[in-house]
């Protein structure tokens, strides 16, 4: 179970990426979802001890992210976004160094970093150096240390960026097998419902709302999103379109209008405005 | 102390540089052949033995000193030093894997001078043996000061600033191409606070080429030390 109290991060420019979250997680799964900015990667490197927190509290099975840090990482993996691979090392070389590092032996390490390379599909390309790889492969193979460990808890940020659609089923599937606890971020509210149903959205800074996709949208039941291209009409203005969550009922008189009416889903929750928790 | 990831990550960026990168290998050994070229033309090969030597100390410090865009390199762009943050190794196992790294790309060039040391008679074959543990200490003291000052660039582009200059202040301005008794004692002894110093001395004093600084070893050993010492507060491994 990971708990977050009052969490604070003050980066030293000055900038406030979290102003005070509060969250149980106790799901095998949980999803941060969030815009770009929004503190996922913030609250992500202060859970997985690689960067300190200017405020509050966050513990992880009873440890301390701060004060129990060592015992933390023996248990953990966390994959930082953006992570690139050295170019003149194969995935295998990569991942075999990665487990090393974990502690785990040579033979262990050669073993469990084939069975990751297969199981991720890159298993044909062991051999070659990172720079032959195209840019989801690269991310394969940061996914694949995390299959290939046997940690208790694994962290990724952002871990199907820049994937093509059936590299990401096959990391979504390598990721449902695993047996450990995970907590991903991510932008696509597809990859959230897709890993599992416990989802905290973030944005601004501040835990915004948390629970199943059902609960999340809940507050907005029987409310249809409208949009449209040409009409000034509406709540919310997004690069020229304009937005309005109106009750279903309602949803013919806009559309007699030319707006075209979409269900309401979780994208739909970064556009609305207001605190919901 | 996680020596299984030291010698593994030693290992294969090591040898994988030597092997796929070797145009880089090249260049750290041809600026000491060059001035090894020029010292001999210039002095109608007075010089030679001096430069060879000072290019023994020369390929070592520089490979060590690569390890400032590596640890750079890994932090700033590539994010493997936060992979490697949440992982059981501590910010000294992490700067041993890339002293002994970079000594291993060193190797080539290490091998170089020593067949060339052979060849001209410089000293004898046996005492190689003593020149082994000063290479090591050389390569993980530099890494060491390395390591620190890596961790304080925001910006790649200015890691390699930082390294231009550096390779001038360790390898060209202290005694490796030229003898240590040409410098006024007070100076000696600002260049002694580099590692580079004290070991080009311990090898011109083994060829016989200036005379004996029983201080050396010593100023050796415990600046290794206190280098890798301060290291582990200096060097920033959790991001504040
Ligand atoms: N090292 C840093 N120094 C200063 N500000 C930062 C740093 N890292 C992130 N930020 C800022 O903190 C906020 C949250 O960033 P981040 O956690 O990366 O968001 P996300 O991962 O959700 O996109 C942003 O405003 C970002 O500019
Ligand atoms: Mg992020």
């Amino acid at each position: 179970m990971i708990e977050i109290k009052g969490l604070k991060k003050k980066y030293g420019d000055g900038t406030y990426a979290l102003k005070g979250i509060d969250l149980t997680l106790k799901e095998k799964a949980t999803a941060v979802l969030g815009r770009n900015g929004a503190g996922k990667t913030t609250l992500l490197r202060i859970l997985s001890t690689q960067l300190l927190p200017t405020g509050g509290h966050a513990t992880i099975d009873g440890y301390d992210v701060v004060t129990d840090a060592d015992k933390l990482r023996k248990r953990m993996v966390s994959v930082p976004q953006e992570a690139g691979p050295l170019g003149y090392l194969t995935p295998e070389e990569h991942i075999k160094i990665y487990l090393t590092a974990r502690g785990m032996s040579f033979s262990n390490a050669r073993q469990e970093a084939a069975r990751a390379l297969k199981s991720i599909g890159l298993w044909e390309f062991r051999d070659k150096t990172a720079d032959e790889l195209s840019g989801g492969m690269k991310r394969k193979i940061f996914v694949a240390m995390a299959l290939a460990s046997d940690a208790d808890i694994i962290f990724l940020d952002e871990p199907t960026v820049g994937l093509d659609p059936i590299s990401r089923i096959e990391v979504w599937s390598a990721l449902r097998s695993l047996g450990s606890k995970m907590v991903l971020t991510t932008h696509y509210i597809e990859e959230a419902k897709e890993l599992t149903k416990d989802i905290v959205m973030i944005d601004g800074g501040r835990a915004k709302a948390h629970g199943t996709v059902e609960r999340l949208l809940r507050k907005s039941a029987g409310m249809v999103r409208v949009e449209s291209t040409t009409s000034e009409e509406g709540e919310y203005k997004i690069g020229g379109i304009a937005i309005s969550y109106v009750k279903a009922s309602e949803a013919g008189r806009y559309a007699e209008r030319g707006y075209i009416v979409k269900p309401v889903d979780l994208e739909d929750l970064f556009i609305m405005k207001g605190e919901d928790k | 102390m996680n020596f299984r990831f030291i010698s593994l990550y030693a290992w294969i960026t090591g040898t994988t540089a030597i092997k796929r990168g070797f145009s880089y290998t090249l260049g750290y050994m041809i600026t000491p052949l060059a001035l090894l070229f020029l010292f001999g033309i210039i002095s109608g090969g007075a010089l030679i033995p001096l430069a060879v030597i000072g290019g023994l100390i020369s390929v070592t410090a520089t490979g060590a000193l690569y390890g400032l865009s590596d640890a750079a390199m890994n932090r700033i762009e590539l994010k493997l030093q936060d992979l490697f943050v949440a992982t059981d190794i501590s910010v000294l196992d992490y700067m041993l894997a890339i002293s002994f790294s970079n000594l291993i790309f060193s190797m080539p060039g290490i091998l170089v001078y020593i067949v060339i040391v052979l060849f001209m008679h410089l000293l004898p074959a046996l005492w190689l043996i003593a020149i082994a543990p000063i290479l090591v200490l050389l390569a993980v003291s530099v890494s060491a000061i390395s390591l620190i000052l890596a961790s304080i660039p925001r910006h790649l582009r200015n890691v390699w600033g930082f390294l231009g200059i550096l390779t001038v202040v360790f390898t060209f301005i202290p005694p490796l191409f030229y003898k240590y008794t040409a410098l006024a004692k007070p100076l000696l002894y600002i260049f002694m606070l580099s590692p580079v110093t004290s070991a080009a001395i311990m090898v011109q004093n083994m060829a016989g080429l200036t005379p004996f600084l029983w201080y050396a070893p010593i100023v050796l050993v415990v600046e290794t030390a206190v280098y890798f010492a301060i290291a582990k507060p200096l060097t920033q491994w959790r991001t504040k």
